[in-house]
């Protein structure tokens, strides 16, 4: 297949993705296939609230699609960097997509924007290139592909990744939007344990280590979290910490 | 309200053609620095023939134009078969039920509150204008810079090539799918997205 019919197939199963962990896979082979390592979809928000797990979150407000490293996910999300991070105020500046090392283009690189892409580079983000995509009254997002050590940026492919990262933020609106329009659904009662399950999922834990936390057994966590999951259902255990945060049940104030 | 003409219709609304070209040389010259045949007050080009078809809304007080888009044949001499060919890989789409997009344009005078609902009556004048007419494709030559914008719009869009850049500014050919579902998708994503969609669902229905 040619690039071009890559990119059309690429497209099509855009179309027709339902959930966060969809797109991540599709994100995952295209940034493969285009000769990137690494891929983060995002829109440019402060995500400590979140907790640090954001391979694949979307809720009705923003996107935060990554596979970067976790330990570097981990500090980004802990330090706030987002807010200081010149590849993304190079974007907010930029119509269309940039090669990292134009990123002095757009922005006055200063002293703690050289010490961020130093730390970004030993975390194994090296180079790469950044779709903006910004749209009238909504946050500023983009799409990033980043390549590791010893691998070259894939310059000759950055036209087809501004297409993808371009297309790719659109589906990935399409979610935001899809969960902004979840027709109210019946309010879902969790019950106190299921919940201090939830929480303490939110906080990153397993399940043996909240059994241990909650002097509860392995199979009674997994149980009281599969049943949440049956009541709201959704298929993974991030969402179910979403949409207890979303709908009350889990104040924000339990994931700090 | 927006407004179906023809060259034809030229003599009998002068003021609104004369201010939509000088709208079109202040954004498209002027501002975009496009290189495209003006005289210093109007842009205006060989495509704006007989064969071209204008959507134009009018301001109600001034006569003003206010926004247009202009649509032309693709049986004949267009932009992407005459200019752009290079941006369109394979067989490019043409023929009596495609249309190419050009010169779409917001007037500078336009406060900047009111440009996206200018915008987005244009993006539906384009719909019904195509369903009328029995329009099943529509294809552009886009800036990359607009394309995340365009793409928010829901309308079913996809690439004919890779983007270009083409005097320093990066371009690439799209086709957007019409269809009788266009108006109504188009409409839900605004209405989430975007709270104008009041003022389009009362915008005047196309006068053709």
């Amino acid at each position: 297949m040619s690039k071009l019919q890559d990119v059309q197939a690429f497209i099509d199963l855009s179309r027709g993705v339902r959930t966060p962990h969809d797109l991540h896979c599709l994100m995952q082979d295209i940034t493969r296939e285009m000769d990137f390592d690494h891929f983060a979809l995002v829109h440019h928000v402060d995500l400590r609230p979140m907790g640090t797990m954001v391979e694949h979150v979307v809720t009705e407000d923003f996107v935060a699609l990554s596979d970067y490293p976790q330990a570097w996910v981990d500090q980004y999300i802990n330090d706030d960097i987002v807010s200081n991070d010149p590849i993304l105020l190079a974007a907010q500046r930029s119509a269309v997509g940039f090669g990292w090392d134009q990123v002095g283009e757009f922005i006055t690189v200063t002293a703690a924007h050289r010490e961020l892409t130093e730390r970004t580079r030993q975390a194994g983000i090296v180079d790469g290139f950044t779709v903006p995509a910004n749209v009238p009254g909504e946050l500023n997002g983009s799409c990033n592909f980043a390549v590791g050590p010893g691998h070259d940026v894939p310059r000759a492919n950055f036209p087809m990744a501004q297409l993808v990262g371009s297309f790719a933020f659109q589906a990935a609106r399409t979610l935001v939007t899809a969960m902004r329009r979840l027709p109210d659904r019946m309010p879902v009662k969790l019950t106190q344990r299921q919940l201090e399950c939830i929480a303490l999922v939110a906080r990153g834990k397993s399940d043996w280590e909240i059994a241990k936390i909650l002097g509860l057994s392995q199979s009674t966590v997994t149980t009281y979290i599969q049943t949440a999951r049956e009541r709201y259902d959704v298929s993974t255990r991030i969402q179910v910490v979403l949409r207890a945060l979303y709908d009350g049940s889990l104040p924000f104030s339990e994931l700090f | 309200m927006i407004q179906h003409l023809t060259r034809s219709d030229r003599a009998a609304n002068a003021h609104l053609f004369r201010t939509m070209h000088e709208d079109r040389k202040q954004v498209f010259v002027d501002t975009l620095n496009w290189d495209i045949p003006h005289d210093g007050v109007q842009e205006a080009d060989q495509y704006d023939n007989d064969l071209a078809d204008y959507l134009i809304l009018r301001d109600v007080a001034s006569g003003d134009h206010l926004g247009s888009v202009r649509l032309l044949p693709t049986t004949g001499s267009h932009m992407l078969a005459d200019v752009f060919p290079f941006l369109c890989e394979g067989t490019l789409p043409r023929g009596p039920s495609v249309r190419e997009i050009t010169r779409l344009v917001v007037s500078p005078s336009v406060p900047v509150r009111d440009r996206l609902m200018v915008r987005n009556m244009l993006g539906r004048a384009m719909i019904e204008f195509g369903l009328e007419m029995g329009v099943t494709k529509y294809t552009a030559v886009c800036d990359f810079g607009f394309l995340t914008q365009l793409l928010s719009s829901g309308w079913h869009i996809k690439p004919l090539g890779m983007p270009q850049i083409v005097a320093g500014s990066l371009i690439g050919a799209l086709q957007i799918r019409l269809d009788r579902h266009s108006l109504a998708l188009t409409n839900e994503a605004w209405r989430h997205d975007m709270p104008v969609l009041r003022m389009i669902e009362h915008a005047p229905a196309l006068v053709a």
